[in-house]
């Protein structure tokens, strides 16, 4: 009886083990947050290639910013509720919150507090980037506008 | 140029003239002369003719190579035979084999290692052994994350996997969900546009 048991524990484990290699997930799962910064200037008509989307999209609203440039790119792996400050531009940090990880619905809540802007809190689907225009300028008067993504994605 | 006159009391001697005959005379004023000589005296010239006509009827033929033969076989028949000397030969490979196992020995002294160098002869380097060398491991683009790159030029870093590797795709219209109530944060988020944040301008 009790060899029957384990047998029949040992195989649902396993079954349990293989169907969710790799799709299951858990919302306290670490979020790999990227944060690139980038650097928008009223001279010039360069555009890096990585930010013609980018670029397209803020000139629709800021349509005197000409060039844009990566001025960094970081990435960092936060478990929820653990909070960090990472670099911006010219001493200026960035504080962020992971709330959860990804949920139900595929999203990813967060809290993030750009330099000199009040803290926003939102959710967003993974892999994509929301670009957040920040008030900063550099001591050239570049406009300091930060790209955030969250990953990973669950599988759909 | 004409040859020289020769005077009227002048005549080749003996030696002179049979050179010129046989043709062996190199001094070119010299043949000149006794060719003049010989014009104003041909009795002279029949005479060395008949005399070398006698020269040639009289000198024996060559030996045959068989007469050569014979007189060498009598020459060995009277030669005294070559004294043998074994012992000679013996020792000769003796002395050899010894030179031999001498110069091998000294051979395998001298490369033995940890000898004691008598002779300060510098010891050629050796070779070190593949073994010896340490790989040196390449990381792949797999094995290395880059978490932070500051600046544009990513080509600089040879290997490793970027944040950010390609064009930044932006979120779709709905797929950000802002939260935020913030009097000096302008929020995009309707049907339609992709969502954005940014200040709003004083």
């Amino acid at each position: 009886m009790l060899i029957r048991t384990t047998s029949l524990l040992l195989l649902f484990t396993s079954l349990a083990g293989a169907v969710c290699a790799g799709d299951c997930w858990d919302e306290k799962d670490p979020v790999k947050v990227t944060l690139v910064v980038i650097l928008a200037s009223e001279e010039g008509n360069h555009v890096d290639k990585r930010l013609k989307a980018v670029a397209t999209e803020i000139q629709k609203l800021h349509p005197h910013l000409k060039s844009f440039s990566i001025k960094s790119q970081e990435q960092r792996s936060l478990k929820p509720n653990e909070k960090v400050s990472l670099m911006c531009a010219e001493k200026r940090k960035v504080d962020m919150v992971i709330n959860h990880g990804a949920d139900k619905d595929n999203r990813v809540s967060l809290k993030i507090k750009p330099p000199q802007m009040s803290e926003l809190e939102y959710q967003s689907v993974c892999g994509k980037f929301l670009p957040i225009v920040t008030p900063c300028k550099t001591a050239k008067g570049e406009t300091i506008i930060l790209a955030i993504r969250v990953e990973p994605c669950r599988a759909p | 140029m004409n040859p020289p006159m020769p005077t009227n009391d002048w005549q080749p001697d003996p030696q002179q003239l049979s050179a010129y005959l046989d043709g062996e005379l190199s001094g070119v004023d010299l043949r000149a002369r006794i060719e003049a000589w010989l014009v104003t005296h041909p009795e002279a010239a029949e005479e060395w003719a008949d005399l070398k006509k006698l020269l040639r009827d009289t000198t024996p033929a060559e030996p045959s190579e068989a007469a050569w033969q014979q007189v060498r076989a009598g020459i060995d028949v009277h030669r005294p035979a070559p004294r043998r000397r074994p012992w000679l030969t013996a020792g000769l490979i003796a002395a050899s084999v010894l030179i031999l196992v001498g110069l091998s020995v000294g051979a395998w002294r001298s490369t033995r290692p940890g000898e004691q160098q008598l002779v300060n002869v510098p010891r050629p380097t050796p070779t070190p052994a593949l073994e010896d060398f340490e790989v040196m491991q390449v990381a792949s683009a797999e094995d290395v994350t880059i978490t932070r790159f500051e600046g544009e030029d990513t080509s600089a870093i040879v290997v490793g996997t970027f944040p950010v590797s390609g064009p930044l795709e932006l979120a779709d219209s709905g797929e950000v969900c802002i939260e935020c109530r913030c009097p000096r944060i302008n929020v995009r988020q309707y049907p339609g546009y992709r969502p954005m944040i940014w200040a709003r301008a004083d």
